[in-house]
């Protein structure tokens, strides 16, 4: 099979193939909204690193395509090694140190504030996992199973355990998951400025109803 | 070379006492390749199942508790019958012949390694446990049942067989290679075992105390991982765990990096690139690989806690993905300025980098924590750890697989239905764990057997759906494999000694 392409037009193609295929990635994850006070960092880091690994898929498929193409057997080329060996590994080290180091970096503040303790929350919510139900006891001692009220902008910590095996407290849209692990009181704050309905899953595999272990958080 | 149809008089599997006794190192290689591809498709079949079961919406056609018994059995059995064997048989087949040796170091214990895992592989397959590969206490302390006690008994015989097989590797690369093959020229392949044998040594006794305290902790009712106080057990079980099973990833891929540095270099005729960074970066994986394992805990601790454990463990997964980083740039840049046979046992390297590269980069995407807090246990890791494991390492080893063919048996495999296989194999792999990765940024965790109350349950009964076509493209195009092979092996046409037309002078003709 012959190629009249001009070489150029065949790094392009195949780093278009591929960006668009990583490209579905972002719109299929900027299609689900994340609503509580730790969302926007996190989107700016998902879009940060979807953005940095779409170059460096597109550099990579891009170059194996052009590679394969262009030095497969038959083709009429010019097969010249390449020199500066040692040069352009040292220059991919520091490339991807750089970069790795760089999006850790970035990815600093956000895991700061998550994981920061705070003094200014309103109202403590002690919520305890069994299997396979979660039940929320408030500050004035009223229970709740499987839902929860809250309301809008105001900062509640929510002190998480479990009764019996480990779980997850995870509700995707407002961007939180955390361990309950038995004996252990793990703390998140959540701050929510959008009213709605946010569903509650367990995360982690806590036996065969864990499928069904859902909850509410009802912010109103 | 020799032929594996040349070795004995009868051929060695005619006869269950040569069978059974063999202690040539092909031979064992063959028998651990063939264990391979029998759980291959013992594994595949459950996999089946579980993406069957989620393609729609709903309790299909199994239930909960088998569901999660069938994702046990699943996961063991690709790892420690599958991927493990696969390295181990290559090992065995290539090592001896790469550095001029009559044999393995230990021809005996190198018996006893392949069939130590028998028994461990029906320990695992009928134990029917049903507390994920991950055995996180106390869930699996306290589950009733002997299935647990029976899961750990097999995966400790596998363990053992690991070791064993670990030291007669080094033992052999380090005292038996022929005179001046110096550690500077050996070649990529026995390196990754190097490599991987280290890691073996070094990781297996962690999982191996772990286990049998866990046993204990089952059978004798002590409290090393079941204490609950402060959640220091669980915390105590994922700490050991993961301090193995992090390293063991990279068990799983060192060989198959290996390899596809020996095939690259032999279907594009050329001489490695970067050789050196090659085996330095292959070490640097090795050392990192054991500093790692809290990236598994992001989400264990809350508030307030531990974030200084959290950011030290990020900061050196960072710098992880740079050897790999340049191992992929070697592989691209062997292959500058050769004349590349495009032949199936080089396109299924390059599905290897094509799969490498996706879970590669979605691994960093997983270090990033505040990313990993709304992924970590959904499909999106499911779908990054299978990107790594079948699109990387399986990838590879099968195209290994084509590669030793014609010199294993004699005879030529079916090209096109090869072809068939190679791209079915990669088109239905990407579909499947990309689309089981857009599943989990949706927020569909993982090891759920139902998804049927969530409000997006039309989104992810989309993406599950697709997952599960992939599934079945891989599955038909591994029949089309094992048809091949049945075919070939009995009307094949007979391979000479360039089964491939390479004509390769100069260079090793592994």
């Amino acid at each position: 099979m012959k190629i009249n392409m001009k070489r150029k037009y065949k790094i392009s193609l195949g780093s278009l193939i591929f960006g668009l295929f990583m490209v579905e990635h972002v719109i299929s994850t900027r299609a689900s909204p994340t609503d509580s006070t730790y969302t926007p960092q996190i989107e700016f880091l998902l879009t940060l690193v979807i953005l940095v690994s779409i170059f460096i898929a597109s550099l990579v498929f891009g170059m194996l395509i052009y590679i394969v193409f262009r030095f497969r057997e038959g083709n009429k080329t010019v097969r010249k090694k390449i020199q500066n060996e040692m040069r352009l590994e040292i220059g991919w080290v520091i490339f991807a140190t750089v970069i790795v180091l760089s999006l850790f970096v970035a990815s600093l503040p956000a895991t700061t504030s998550y994981f920061s303790e705070r003094e200014d929350y309103d109202e403590e919510i002690l919520v305890i996992a069994y299997q396979y139900n979660f039940t929320f006891v408030r500050e004035n001692g009223s229970r709740s199973v499987d839902i929860v009220h809250i309301e809008v902008n105001k900062i509640y910590m929510f002190n998480i355990t479990s009764i019996d095996v480990i779980h997850s407290f995870y509700a995707h849209e407002l961007s939180i998951k955390l361990d309950m692990v038995p004996g252990r009181y793990n703390i998140i704050y959540l701050q929510v400025p959008i009213p709605g309905t946010y569903e509650v899953h367990c995360a982690e595999y806590c036996g065969f109803g864990h499928y069904s272990m859902e909850a509410k958080i009802v912010v109103k | 070379m020799r032929k594996i149809t040349e070795t004995t008089h009868p051929p060695f599997y005619k006869n269950w006492r040569t069978l059974i006794g063999t202690t040539n190192h092909a031979e064992i290689g063959i028998l651990y390749i063939v264990l391979a591809i029998i759980s291959v498709f013992i594994g595949g079949i459950l996999a089946l199942i579980l993406r069957t079961e989620l393609a729609f919406p709903g309790a299909t056609i199994v239930d909960a508790e088998l569901y999660s018994i069938i994702f046990t059995a699943h996961g063991t059995i690709m790892i420690f019958m599958v991927i493990f064997p696969l390295g181990a048989g290559f090992g065995n087949y290539l090592i001896p012949k790469l550095i001029g040796a009559p044999d393995m170091y230990w021809p005996r214990w190198n018996n006893a390694a392949f069939w130590l895992l028998i028994p461990a592989g029906f320990l695992i397959f009928f134990a029917q446990s049903s507390v994920g590969w991950t055995l996180y206490t106390p869930l699996s302390a306290e589950l009733w049942g002997v299935g647990v006690d029976m899961w750990i008994i097999g995966v400790l015989l596998a363990g053992v067989s690991s070791l064993v097989s670990a030291i007669n590797f080094i033992m052999t690369i380090a005292s038996m290679r022929k005179p001046g093959l110096t550690w500077g020229k050996l070649d990529l392949f026995s390196w990754s075992i190097v490599a991987t044998s280290i890691i073996q040594l070094c990781a297996t006794p962690l999982i191996t105390t772990g286990l049998a305290l866990l046993l204990s902790d089952r059978i004798l009712d002590t409290a090393f991982f079941s204490a609950v106080g402060f959640g220091v057990g669980s915390f105590l079980w994922q700490h050991v765990f993961w301090s193995y099973s992090h390293p063991a990833v990279y068990i799983m891929i060192l060989p198959a990096m290996g390899l596809t540095s020996l095939m690259v270099q032999k279907f594009s005729r050329n001489e490695i690139f970067g050789y050196k960074s090659m085996v330095v970066s292959l070490m640097v994986i090795t050392f990192l690989g054991f500093l790692v394992w809290g990236h598994h805990q992001y989400t264990l601790y809350g508030a307030a806690t531990d974030a200084f454990t959290t950011t030290l463990f990020s900061i050196i997964t960072s710098l992880i993905a740079v050897p790999s980083g340049i191992k992929t740039f070697n592989w691209l840049l062997t292959m500058w300025g050769g004349r590349i046979k495009l032949e199936v046992p080089i396109v299924f390297p390059f599905g290897f980098i094509i799969g490498f590269v996706i879970g590669g980069l979605t691994g960093v995407w997983l270090n990033i924590v505040p990313v990993d807090i709304i992924v970590h246990d959904t499909a999106f890791v499911v779908g990054h750890f299978h990107m790594i494991i079948l699109g990387g390492a399986l990838t590879a080893l099968i195209g290994a697989f084509y590669n030793y063919f014609p010199e294993m048996t004699g005879k030529m495999y079916h090209r096109n239905l090869a072809w068939v296989h190679c791209f079915m194999w990669i088109i239905g792999f990407l579909t499947t764990f990309n689309s089981m990765m857009i599943a989990g940024m949706h927020g569909m965790p993982r090891r759920y057997f139902d998804y049927s109350t969530f409000s997006n349950v039309d989104v992810l009964a989309f993406w599950n759906f697709l997952a599960t076509v992939g599934a079945y493209i891989m599955f038909i195009s591994g029949v089309i494999f094992v048809i091949n092979m049945i075919y070939s092996i009995r009307k094949g046409p007979p391979a000479g000694d360039d089964p491939f037309n390479l004509a390769i002078d100069e260079l090793p003709t592994v």
